[in-house]
């Protein structure tokens, strides 16, 4: 008995793996025998029926870049029912945000709304991340034409994020114009403010010490070189540090509207709408 | 056998709790990957596979390549100036004593750095010019 | 049974009877569907005896830049070299691909085609590029000025740059053509020159100062003339193969595979 229940299972492991390499292949020839039909068909409403018919296929399949090369080919207006139409718009605007072309995004979602009205987090839910990502006047805009249910005002950091900024920037940079290396240490890189100060401070030593040792070309020549580029090398560092730590604390910000909006994502799904 | 039942269900869920999450994933990281923090590139040290043994028991070649590390990790960025060829000057001088041993190599790293400045993007052709318009060296001489 | 055995012949002859639809490929073309051109040709098995089923695989590598498998796959089917068109865009492709690859095909047309590359413009410039004394007359305008530019640099010497160098530093970028980072690497020697010479002047050879400053001067000077010679080698790939990239271009313009 144990071992018909061991090779049973180990048999529906296999079984399960050739599986999944079968799928792979059996939408590869499904996609094709679409094709050739679509090749066939004179008929454009026909046509677009097929279109469809691939794009969902690919939608099933989560083959994103694909779903969007076939959704430029179908037209709205070949559509004879409307609750096929409201889910093409549904699944367009999904996919064109998830392909990060997000004006056809939002012309897909504002199609969508205009067609049905949606008020339902879900819908509104979308229509926030596509917005956010444009800009914040789209956003704004967005807010103020739909009455937002409150479970989404939490998400005003989407709109936020990309446009934060470190504040007194200038004062790191004459920091490091006064003391080179100083702007560098109050960004949080301690190191390279001190390697900073020790390459200047040597440098300008070096040079000193040629100049008392009556190497007057050497010194024009070896100060020319060196102590410019020291000089500006720290003011720019301090400027690269400067967007690092910009960086750094728009990611822990990104972090925090992150958790938030996955929060929300478990609580309202965002999905394809697919018929069987 | 109870355990391996156990260890196969729970296998078996969480494929399917992942496949559940995976749009929602997807539209997470499309609008939250562009805000990850990206460290420091880090640079290879040495690379001596295609050299000779004699070349590789060199001392010099492992010396000067030491001497660029110690550059590229802590003067370098103190400079903090902009290189017109795609591969800095340090890592070409690395990469041609990696591949012509140490003499040929630092000859070759030289020519480079006194080759750099502003209008030596007039001298190459079009096909060696990146899209960010930097001049693309590289080391070997490739004929075909 | 009988029956079962008469479906099963039928199915095999209704099976070997299926060719390939050219429209069709034509339209997978047009709307850039590679996954199902790949499919498509696919469906056909290779037990089926279909002619232009190789034909129609081989335009599908060479469309999507798979050279090395469009060279496995020529070789071992040079019935499709009767195509003129095919070589004509696959000889101008794979030369701004592979030098050497261009040449294994000419040598698989010659072996196995109708030789019809002998006489080919890229075949010509790839032994004229080779051979000082064949002549160039046969290239039309449009190349000629590029090929004069790679004549120039071929017939330059690496000893008179090297000399040239040693003589005045970067005088050897200006004889080999990188006439723009001359004054670059002439002021670097001068610098590098003059803070040696006043080391030595002032403290004398034993100095470490002046150890230092000799041997970053004559670093710079050495790789000024070692790198004028290793630079010319450069510059005469370059020009080669900027020419054979101009015929290769020349070559395939007007030329379509579907």
């Amino acid at each position: 008995m144990k071992w018909l229940t061991t090779n049973l299972l180990v048999f529906i492991c296999i079984n399960v793996l050739v599986a999944q390499t079968k799928e792979v292949k059996n939408y590869e020839n499904s996609m094709l025998k679409i094709e050739q039909k679509i090749f066939m068909s004179k008929n454009d409403t026909l046509k677009n029926e097929f279109y469809l018919k691939k794009f969902n296929s690919s939608l099933r399949e989560k083959d994103f870049g694909r779903s969007y090369f076939e959704l430029s080919r179908i037209r709205g207006r070949y559509f004879n029912d409307s609750v096929a139409l409201q889910d093409f718009y549904w699944n367009a605007a999904l996919i064109s945000k998830l392909v990060n072309k997000l004006d056809y995004a939002e012309t897909y979602y504002d199609a969508y709304i205009d067609l049905t009205q949606d008020s339902s987090i879900n819908s509104q839910l979308l229509g926030l991340l596509i917005n956010a990502e444009l800009d914040s006047s789209s956003y704004n805009n967005f807010k103020k034409n739909l009455t937002l249910d409150t479970a989404l005002n939490c998400l005003d950091c989407l709109s936020l994020i990309p446009y934060y900024r470190l504040k007194n920037k200038l004062g790191y940079i004459w920091a490091s114009r006064l003391v080179p290396g100083l702007g560098t240490v109050f960004t949080g890189d301690v190191y390279n403010g001190l390697g900073s100060v020790i390459t200047i401070g040597s440098a300008s030593y070096g040079v000193y010490y040629l100049f008392l040792n009556k190497l007057y070309l050497s010194t024009g020549i070896w100060g020319y070189l060196f102590i410019p580029r020291f000089y500006f090398g720290n003011i720019r560092m301090t400027k690269y540090r400067l967007e690092k730590l910009e960086e750094k604390r728009r990611a822990k910000l990104a972090i925090t509207c992150e958790l938030t909006t996955k929060k929300l994502l478990i609580n309202y799904p965002i999905d394809f709408r697919l018929s069987e | 056998m109870n355990r391996f039942k156990l260890i196969l269900f729970c296998f078996v869920f969480l494929v399917e709790l992942k496949a559940q999450s995976f749009l929602t994933d997807s539209i997470l990281s499309n609008s939250f990957e562009e805000y990850h923090f990206d460290k420091y590139k880090v640079r290879s040290v040495l690379n001596f596979k295609e050299r000779s043994i004699w070349n590789k028991m060199n001392p010099f070649s492992y010396v000067s390549v030491g001497l660029m590390f110690v550059y590229q990790r802590f003067i370098s960025q103190q400079l903090g100036s902009e290189c017109a060829f795609e591969t800095t000057c340090s890592e070409h001088a690395k990469r041609a004593v990696e591949h012509y041993g140490i003499l040929k190599g630092s000859l070759i790293g030289f020519y480079q750095l006194q080759s750099c400045t502003a209008k030596t993007g007039y001298d190459y052709p079009n096909q060696s010019i990146n899209d960010e318009g930097e001049i693309i060296n590289p080391v070997e001489l490739n004929e075909d | 049974m009988k029956i079962k055995l008469l479906m099963f012949f039928l199915m095999i002859c209704f099976s070997s009877y299926s060719q390939i639809n050219s429209s069709f490929i034509k339209h997978l073309v047009l709307y850039d569907l590679n996954t199902e051109h790949n499919s498509y040709l696919n469906s056909f098995s290779d037990s089926t005896n279909i002619d232009s089923l190789d034909y129609f695989k081989l335009k599908f590598y060479l469309l999507h830049n798979k050279y090395d498998t469009f060279l496995d796959n020529v070789s071992v089917n040079p019935d499709v070299l009767n195509d003129s068109s095919l070589l004509d865009y696959s000889t101008g492709h794979l030369l701004k691909w592979s030098i050497s690859k261009t040449k294994s095909l000419i040598k698989i047309d010659s072996l196995f085609g109708m030789n019809y590359l002998n006489n080919s413009l890229i075949k010509k410039s790839l032994l004229l590029v080779e051979d000082k004394t064949l002549s160039a007359d046969f290239l039309p305008s449009s190349l000629r000025t590029h090929f004069d530019e790679f004549e120039k640099t071929r017939n330059k010497k690496a000893w008179v740059g090297g000399a040239l160098a040693t003589l005045l530093p970067g005088a050897g970028k200006l004889y080999i053509g990188r006439g723009k980072s001359f004054l670059g690497s002439f002021m670097v020697n001068i610098f590098y020159g003059a803070t040696a010479y006043e080391s030595i002047h002032q403290f004398g050879i034993r100095n470490t100062y002046s150890i230092l400053t000799t041997g970053v001067f004559s670093a710079f000077y050495l790789s000024n003339i070692y790198g004028t010679i290793f630079d010319l080698k450069r510059i005469k790939i370059e020009k080669k193969k900027h020419f054979l990239y101009e015929v290769a271009d020349y070559q395939s313009s007007g030329v379509y595979l579907y």
